[in-house]
This record gives C-alpha cells, sequence and structure tokens, in this order.
C-alpha cells in the first residue's frame, strides 16, 4: 500500500545570513527518522551559531523528535548562540505543550521577525568576537 | 429399431389400403364413363324412337287419306252420279252418308258444272241450291279433273272445322259432269296421357297452309324458319333446336305426308325426350356411387381392423422407446422416477402413476415421479400417494386391489383423499436382481380392473429397464456429493470475520458428475489488517486440477501474509502454475482501516464493486494480465483505489458469468444487475441472489466459486500487528490517523491518539525488544463515549531505568489520556490507554 509508505523527513539546511542557520524540516520526525537531523545538528555544534527551524511543513514529532530540537537548543545556548522554533502544527505544538516545553525552548510563529533577530544577533555577537579579536 | 419396424408395417399397410382405394376409383370412374356411354345410346335410340313416330304418324295419315279418296272415287262412279240425277244421288247419298256417319262426317254433295250443288246428304233438302262456283277446291278439279285434298282447313261455314275432299265426276260416256265434294269434320284434338304413352306427344300436323291442324286452332308456327325449312327438306330430325314456338331446347321430328302435303311433327322438349336416358344414367350413377362407397367402407374397416393390433404394439414400442431415450439420459434417480412414472402413465392412460424412492439417510420412501392425467383432483403431494409403495417396498411384492370399496378397505386414507374416485390400485416394488430394494411404483386407476396381463408384464419389462439406470444414478449422486464434499474441504471453512465486514461464499458444483473443479476462493487477514481476497479458476477438472487448486490457494495464503501488494502474489502463485497449465485468478487487497484498495487480475473476469448509497456498480477489470501459465510477470500489474463508504464487493470464477452460446459480458452484466439491486441485502443474500439468477440461466452448467465481500461502513476497532521496526511507524501512524478521520473522532484526539500510540509502540521497540525486533500488537476500540487503546509487546521485562526519554514517553500518554496502564511482566509489556469523547470534541475534551 504504496502511499502508507514512510514519509522520510528532509532537512532542508542553509544559510539565510552570515551565522544564521536556517534548518526547514518537512515531513516526519520521529525515531526512525531523526537520523539526518542528528547528523546536520551535530555540524552546527561548537560554534556558537544563530539557528531557526522552520516546523511549519512538520506533521509529526514524537519524543525523540522533541528530545533533538530540545538537545540542539541546549547546545546552542552553551555554545553562545540560539535556537528559535518557528511554526510548529498542532500535532508539533501538542507535544511541546505536553511536554512543558514552551519554557525551555523559544517558539515563534513569525518567521521573518525570528530570522531578523537571528541576523542581528549574530552581527553583534561578531562585533562582540572582533572586538575581542582585536582585544586580544 | 422396434420402433423402426412397427412403423413400416404401418406405411406398408398405409400403402396397400391407399392403392385400393385408387383401384376403387379407377373402377368408379369406368363405370361412370360407361354409363356416360349408354346414356348417349339412349338419348340416340330416343331421338330415332321419336322420327319413327313421326313417319309413322305421316304414314297413317297418307293412308286415311288415300281410303277416304278411293271411298269418294267409288261413289263417283255409282249410276246415281253418273246419270247426273239429283234425287237419285241424294237418296244414295243418305244412305252412303247418314247423318251419324263415319266416312264424310262434313257431308257429301255433287256439283254441277256450273258450281252449283245439285244433291247433298244434308237432310235438308228444300233449301236452296249453293252455289260453290268460286270455291277453290272446284275450279281446281275442274281444271285438273283430279282428286283433291283441301289445302287445309275450310272454315267457311261458320265454327265448322271442315275439309275438304272432291273428286270428278264422269257420265257414262266418260264426259266431265261435275264434281263430287266430302268433307270431313274435324274435332280438335289434344295431347292426352295415352298419346303421350304411345310416344305422340308434341304431335302436330301443319297443313299446306302452314296451319296447325290437330290442334284445330289454325294458328301458324311462330317459327317460320323451321317452317321453311320442313317444306324444303319434307322430312328430317332435328336435335336441340328451336321448336315451332321458338322456344329453344326442343326436339323436332317431321315427315312431309305424299298425298295431302301436310306435315306431321313431333316438337318436344330435349328433357322429356331424354328423361328416360337421363333417369337410367341417374340410376346407374348412384348404383356406382353406392357400390364404390360399400366398398370403401369395407377396405377401410378392414384396414383399421388390421391395424389395431399393429399401433398398440406401436405404442408399447414408442413407451419403451421413450423410456430408453429419457434413461439414457438421465443423471439423476429423480430424472429416472419421471421417466418411469410417464412411461407407465402412457401404458396405462386412465391410471395416475407414482414412483417413490428410497429416500437416503431415512429407512421411508419419498414421492419422485409422478405422471398421468387421471385422478386430477388428487394431491399428489399427500403422504397417503405413497401409501401403497410402503406397503409393497415391504413386503418386496406386487399387489392389486380392485374395487372402490376393498380399495378403501385397504388405503383408507388415500381412498378419502382421491374422494372416493380410485377403481383399482396395482404397485411393485422397484428392485435390483440382487434383492436390494430401490422404491417401488403405484398406479392408481379411476378404472376398477386389474391391468391386462399384457399391461403388466409391460409394466414389469420398463421397471426391470429403470432399475439399472435407478442404481447408476443413485451411486452417481452419491459420488457427486462426496466430491462436493471434497470440493468443499479444499475451501476455506471459516473465514476472518470482521466488525462492520461480512463475506459470504458460495461454490456451485455445475456437473453432476463425480469430478471436483479447480475453482477457489479465499480470504487472508494479515497481521496488519489488510485483507487479501483471492479467487482462481484452474483449467481442467478432476483430480489434477483440484491438487493444483488446494496447492495454490495454500500458496495465496503464504504469499498474501508476506506481500501487501496482489500483483506481487500474484507474480509468485504464476510460479506454481505447472508446464501447460493455465489458471486464472483475481486477487485484491484493501485496508479497511484506510478503504484503500488495489487488485490483479490474471486471465479473470472483472471483481464488480457496489458503492452501496449510490448502486453504482464498478467493473475492476483495468489491472489485467493474460492467465497464469501464458502471463510474464512483468506483464502483472495491479490498480488501486478507495472504496466508498458502504461498499460491497463480488469476485467469482468464470463458471458463474459464462453460458454455453452467450457472451460472457452478459453474464457479468446479470451479475452486476443483481448486485446493483442489492443495496440494501446482506452479503449471503446477495450471494444467493446473484447465484440463483446466474445459475437459472440455460447453459449454466460449469462449476463457480464466488465470495462477497460487505463492508459495511469503517470498523469500530483497529486491531494490528507489527514487526518491532521504528521505520514501519509511519505508516502505522497514517493508518492510524486514516482510521480516526473515518471513525470521525476530533482532531485533538486523533493528534494525542496517534501520539500515545506511537509513544507505546517506541517504547516497545527501543524498551521491550531493546531495538532486537519483535511483534507489537495494537488494538483501539472506538465506543461512543470511550477510545480503548492496548498496546502489547511480548519482550522481556526491564526494570524501569532511569532513561528520561522513556519517561517522555509515559508522560505523553499519560498527559494525552485520561487513563494509562501501564504492566509489565515476564512476558511483554502491556500498555492501556483510554481517551473519554465527549459528544462537543473540538479540542475541549483533551486532557492536559
Amino acid at each position: 500500500m504504496s502511499d502508507l509508505e514512510p514519509r522520510v523527513l528532509t532537512v532542508d539546511a542553509s544559510e539565510p545570513a552570515p551565522g544564521v542557520d536556517l534548518l526547514t524540516l518537512t515531513g516526519e520526525l520521529d525515531f526512525a527518522s531523526g537520523g539526518e537531523l542528528a547528523t546536520v545538528l551535530a555540524r552546527l555544534a561548537g560554534r556558537p551559531r544563530r539557528v531557526v527551524v522552520d516546523l511549519a511543513p512538520l506533521q509529526f514529532i514524537d519524543s525523540s523528535g522533541v528530545k533533538m530540537l530540545v538537545g540542539a537548543a541546549r547546545n546552542a545556548e552553551s555554545d553562545g548562540g540560539g535556537l528559535v522554533l518557528v511554526s510548529p502544527t498542532a500535532p508539533v505544538r501538542r507535544v511541546f505543550e505536553i511536554l512543558h516545553l514552551f519554557d525551555v525552548v523559544t517558539v515563534t510563529d513569525n518567521r521573518e521577525q525570528a530570522l531578523r533577530e537571528a541576523a542581528e544577533a549574530a552581527a553583534a555577537e561578531d562585533d562582540v568576537q572582533l572586538r575581542g579579536d582585536a582585544q586580544a | 429399431m422396434l420402433r423402426l419396424r412397427g412403423d413400416r408395417k404401418l406405411a406398408q399397410r398405409r400403402r396397400l389400403l391407399a392403392g385400393a382405394i385408387l383401384a376403387l376409383f379407377a373402377l368408379a370412374v369406368l363405370a361412370g364413363f360407361l354409363a356416360w356411354r349408354q346414356y348417349d345410346d339412349g338419348k340416340k335410340h330416343a331421338l330415332n324412337e321419336v322420327d319413327a313416330r313421326v313417319v309413322l304418324a305421316s304414314n297413317v295419315f297418307d293412308t286415311y287419306f288415300s281410303g277416304e279418296l278411293g271411298v269418294l272415287k267409288s261413289i263417283a262412279d255409282s249410276d246415281a252420279v253418273m246419270a247426273a240425277d239429283p234425287k237419285a244421288m241424294t237418296a244414295y247419298f243418305k244412305r252412303v252418308q247418314p247423318p251419324k256417319g263415319k266416312e264424310f262426317t262434313g257431308g257429301l254433295g255433287w256439283i254441277d258444272l256450273h258450281g252449283r250443288v245439285r244433291a247433298t246428304s244434308s237432310t235438308s233438302a228444300a233449301r236452296p241450291a249453293v252455289n260453290v262456283a268460286d270455291r277453290h277446291y272446284f275450279t281446281t278439279v275442274l281444271r285438273t279433273q283430279k282428286p283433291y285434298i283441301s289445302a287445309g282447313l275450310v272454315a267457311k261455314s261458320g265454327k265448322r272445322r271442315l275439309l275438304v275432299m272432291a273428286e270428278p265426276t264422269f257420265d257414262s260416256a266418260g264426259r266431265l259432269n261435275g264434281v263430287l265434294a266430302g268433307a270431313l269434320n274435324l274435332t280438335p284434338s289434344k295431347t292426352n296421357k295415352r298419346s303421350i304413352d304411345l310416344g305422340y306427344e308434341g304431335l302436330q300436323i301443319i297443313d299446306r297452309d302452314g296451319g296447325e291442324l290437330l290442334t284445330g286452332t289454325f294458328a301458324r308456327p311462330e317459327n317460320r324458319a323451321l317452317l321453311a325449312r320442313m317444306r324444303k327438306t319434307r322430312a328430317g330430325l332435328l336435335e336441340d333446336t328451336k321448336g315451332l314456338s321458338g322456344d329453344g331446347g326442343r326436339v323436332v321430328a317431321y315427315s312431309t305426308s305424299a298425298l295431302p302435303g301436310w306435315i306431321t311433327v313431333i316438337d318436344r322438349s330435349s328433357a322429356s325426350v331424354f328423361a328416360a336416358a337421363r333417369r337410367s344414367l341417374e340410376l346407374e350413377l348412384a348404383s356406382i356411387l353406392a357400390a364404390f362407397l360399400l366398398v370403401l367402407a369395407l377396405l377401410v374397416w378392414a384396414y383399421r381392423r388390421a391395424n389395431r393390433n399393429a399401433l398398440a404394439e406401436l405404442q408399447r414400442t414408442k413407451v419403451t422407446s421413450d423410456l430408453t431415450r429419457a434413461l439414457a439420459v438421465a443423471s439423476a434417480p429423480g430424472a429416472v422416477a419421471d421417466a418411469l412414472a410417464a412411461a407407465l402413465a402412457a401404458t396405462m392412460p386412465d391410471a395416475l402413476a407414482v414412483v417413490a424412492l428410497q429416500s437416503d439417510g431415512s429407512r421411508g420412501l419419498t414421492l419422485a415421479g409422478v405422471s398421468g392425467r387421471a385422478l386430477p383432483t388428487l394431491d399428489r403431494s399427500r403422504p397417503s400417494v405413497l401409501d401403497p409403495a410402503e406397503a409393497v417396498y415391504e413386503s418386496g411384492q406386487p399387489l392389486q386391489v380392485t374395487g372402490q370399496s376393498d380399495v378403501a378397505e385397504r388405503f383408507p386414507q388415500l381412498q378419502r383423499d382421491a374422494a372416493k374416485r380410485i377403481g383399482s390400485v396395482y404397485a411393485a416394488p422397484i428392485a435390483r436382481p440382487s434383492g436390494r430394494k430401490l422404491g417401488a411404483v403405484v398406479l392408481l386407476s379411476t378404472a376398477s380392473r386389474r391391468p391386462a396381463r399384457n399391461d403388466e408384464a409391460t409394466i414389469a419389462a420398463q421397471i426391470d429397464q429403470a432399475v439399472q439406470t435407478l442404481a447408476r444414478t443413485l451411486r452417481q449422486e452419491r459420488e457427486h456429493e462426496v466430491a462436493v464434499a471434497l470440493q468443499r474441504s479444499l475451501l476455506p471453512g471459516e473465514l476472518p470475520a470482521a466488525d462492520a465486514i461480512a463475506f459470504a461464499t458460495r461454490y456451485h458444483a455445475g456437473g453432476v458428475g463425480v469430478e471436483v473443479g479447480g475453482d477457489w476462493y479465499d480470504v487472508v487477514r494479515r497481521r496488519d489488517g489488510i485483507l487479501h481476497v483471492s479467487v482462481g479458476d484452474v483449467a481442467g477438472r478432476g483430480i489434477p486440477a483440484a491438487t493444483l487448486m488446494a496447492q495454490l490457494r495454500n500458496a495465496f495464503r503464504a504469499y498474501a501474509l508476506d506481500h501487501a501488494s496482489p500483483a506481487e502474489v500474484t507474480r509468485r502463485l504464476g510460479r506454481h502454475v505447472p508446464e501447460g497449465g493455465m489458471v486464472t485468478t483475481a486477487c485484491l487487497a484493501f485496508d479497511p482501516y484506510t478503504r484503500r484498495y488495489e487488485y490483479a487480475l490474471a486471465g479473470h473476469p472483472p471483481v464488480l464493486l457496489l458503492d452501496r448509497d449510490t448502486g453504482e456498480v464498478t467493473q475492476l477489470s483495468r489491472a489485467g494480465a493474460p492467465p497464469l501459465g501464458f502471463a510474464t510477470p512483468e506483464t502483472i500489474g495491479e490498480e488501486s483505489g478507495l472504496l466508498p463508504a458502504r461498499a460491497m464487493l463480488i469476485a467469482y470464477t468464470d463458471g458463474l458469468v459464462e453460458r454455453r452460446g452467450a457472451s460472457i459480458d452478459d453474464g457479468i452484466e446479470l451479475v452486476a444487475s443483481v448486485l446493483a439491486a442489492s443495496a440494501d441485502s446482506t452479503a449471503d443474500e446477495v450471494a444467493d441472489a446473484v447465484l440463483r439468477a446466474a445459475t437459472a440461466a440455460e447453459g449454466a452448467d460449469d462449476d463457480a466459486a464466488l465470495i462477497v465481500v460487505d463492508i459495511a461502513g469503517t470498523p469500530s476497532r483497529f486491531e494490528i500487528e507489527i514487526d518491532a521496526d521504528p521505520r514501519l511507524m509511519a505508516s502505522v501512524r497514517a493508518r492510524l490517523q486514516s482510521w480516526l478521520t473515518l471513525r470521525e473522532v476530533d482532531e485533538a484526539t486523533q493528534i494525542d491518539t496517534v501520539l500515545s500510540v506511537h509513544e507505546a509502540c517506541i517504547n516497545a521497540i527501543e524498551h521491550g525488544y531493546q531495538l532486537r525486533g519483535g511483534t507489537i500488537r495494537i488494538e483501539l476500540e472506538h465506543e461512543a463515549d470511550s477510545l480503548r487503546i492496548l498496546v502489547e509487546d511480548y519482550g522481556e521485562w526491564r526494570p524501569p531505568t532511569p532513561d528520561p526519554s522513556r519517561g517522555r514517553g509515559v508522560q505523553i500518554m499519560e498527559s494525552a489520556m485520561h487513563a494509562t496502564r501501564i504492566a509489565s511482566g515476564a512476558n511483554g509489556t502491556r500498555v492501556e490507554l483510554e481517551r473519554r469523547l465527549t459528544v462537543a470534541q473540538h479540542g475541549e475534551g483533551a486532557p492536559v
């Protein structure tokens, strides 16, 4: 029954502004489909990045997916960056709601604003860093 | 052969009769011809007779007038006349011709040369002398000095009809001294009976002036042409001519007399002339006809008498040959019984023939055949009809009861049921030569007499003739039942019943032989809840076909469990078809939770799909391939679609839709039309209706298998088993989502339910089975006010680990559901969840 084949998760990664990573998740993120996303997130780790994750085309997320995103948010913050989730669909929002994670992660429905703020923050950090480098 | 010989004999006899009748007819014609000839002769004879009469009559007149003239001459020669002495003459005349004298009834007279009448026979002598000098007879006699007869009637003197004769008189010296005249007083004559009898009917005399003398009318004949002709030819015979009066159809004979020159005529109608001849002809013809009819009647009587026995023989022969023919084609005991009953009834026309056969299983007899027009008021289904049969079946001996009262005594109920109309009962057992009893025959007759010895022998012969066939058909029937039982044993008994989905299957054993067919039907419910339906037909019959059928059915079951695709199942089935074999199949899989279906056909008629809400029937025929045995795997494809909310599917083998002499499309149309009219029927009703319609048609004698799937809606239970493989979860979620949507569960509940089931499964995969795989069972039950969920694994029980992610899964379930119970044991973990539903759902019911 062909249309019941697993709809794979596609991860679309781009850098709309310097220091800003936009990840668009399409499909369903679950225990089996998170592999590619884990790879992409691992590549981002270790650097102070501003990550915007567009969840509008994501139809499903399970606890393991949430764990992945929440972990990425923590890592980004501890690296001096940040992660914003944009436009989660009802099923996705429901998981965050049940797990009371809206306090832990930043969620917005305004993708443009999220990207703009991320770009501004990245630029500010660049300044700080440049200044720091100069001082060094 | 017997029939032919009898026919030939009859035909021979018929030809003989026809020949005799023909000969008789020829004789009659010949006799008729001769009679006609005789008639012709008779007519000629009659004509000659008439002619002879005329000549005779003419001669009579001649003779008469010659005599009269002789008399006159002798008077003229008397002395008184020669002396011309009036006194002497008067005295002499009176003597010769007294007043009532016979000779000259009109009187005699002597006339002197001056024309004065000087002497007459008349009594009145005082009268002055009459001068007749101007009279024709006077002048003529003076001139010719010869005797004279007047041309016709001389009617000068009043009313008297006179004919005048005259003679010259001479004196002794021989000198003419006067004329002696005699007159005849004519009395008019009428044709009387005597003259008719003597052959003088129609006699007429025409004088020289043309007047008709005999009747004294002086009338002149109308037919002047005839008169002229008669004068010219003097004598003759005219047949079928116009008579004197001018009327046609007359016979006229005439002869002219020499002396007075008058014409004697007989003028009669032809009919009267020929009457005698005609009468004799009529008599003769009547005699011939009577003789003809008499001989004909004799012939026919002899023929029928000779034929009666032959016909009876022929009838017996015909009954026997009819029975032989019927028995030759009889394939069931019922047909044998019918044929025997018909033969018995034909042999005994005033009897009702009943054939009872031993019923299978029980020891009693059942009515198997009835025939005959006798006793129309007797209800043939009455058990009493079988009473005589039971009696002879028990005794083994024939039985004869004669007379209404005896019948009433012996079989009271039967006689009551027949309203006392039965005059005699004859019954005989049907038994094999070995003595094994098969049944009995009964003849209920309205006549109170036993069958003729001849008929009794015939009945016995007919029973003997039927026994062999009866034994054969009884054996075949049992064998057929065994074969059908075998066939059924090769087909699935119980089909996977499911909530909202019902199946009905039928196997129709077309033939009556012992051979099993190669048709099958089957349904497999996969662990994942998908239903696979298959029907197929192995070409050929008998054990090889049935064996291959059983193999294919088992293969189908195995492949259907492994492969969700009907095309793939079909391809793999193809591998089991041996070289030269041919199998047609229809495989259809459908998911009751999503309504999606897929199908593949190989040389098979289409599956029919009814939308029960619109009544529309669709033929699923697009995914077609050649039959297995011919199809290459690449040619086998599948087509898919979505079932309507309420659907009915029927898959069948071609025996259901094929008829001798009819298009298979007509058969499919017939099934489709039955299906279209079945929107509110159950699967069983549809199966029965379809089978009834299909087998009612003439020429439907092949085996047929059919399966009806009634999909009344979306099942209230979602029940699947999956492998503990996380990659399968997307599909499970999609199907679950579809099911919830079809069950019209609110969206918030859908989200929470899909999420909770998923988390429970992931827990089982990840922790229950430690990612090493296993089976997970998922059950959901949708009730009016709740959704109950069970997710079960059979993994090893592990003590709870502090793994936060597992905890998160449980947290999700506990938050999304109203009740969560997780029980882990040695045999695995059961997660039981409950979500309560409110009537007004839309999110408010969601627990957080």
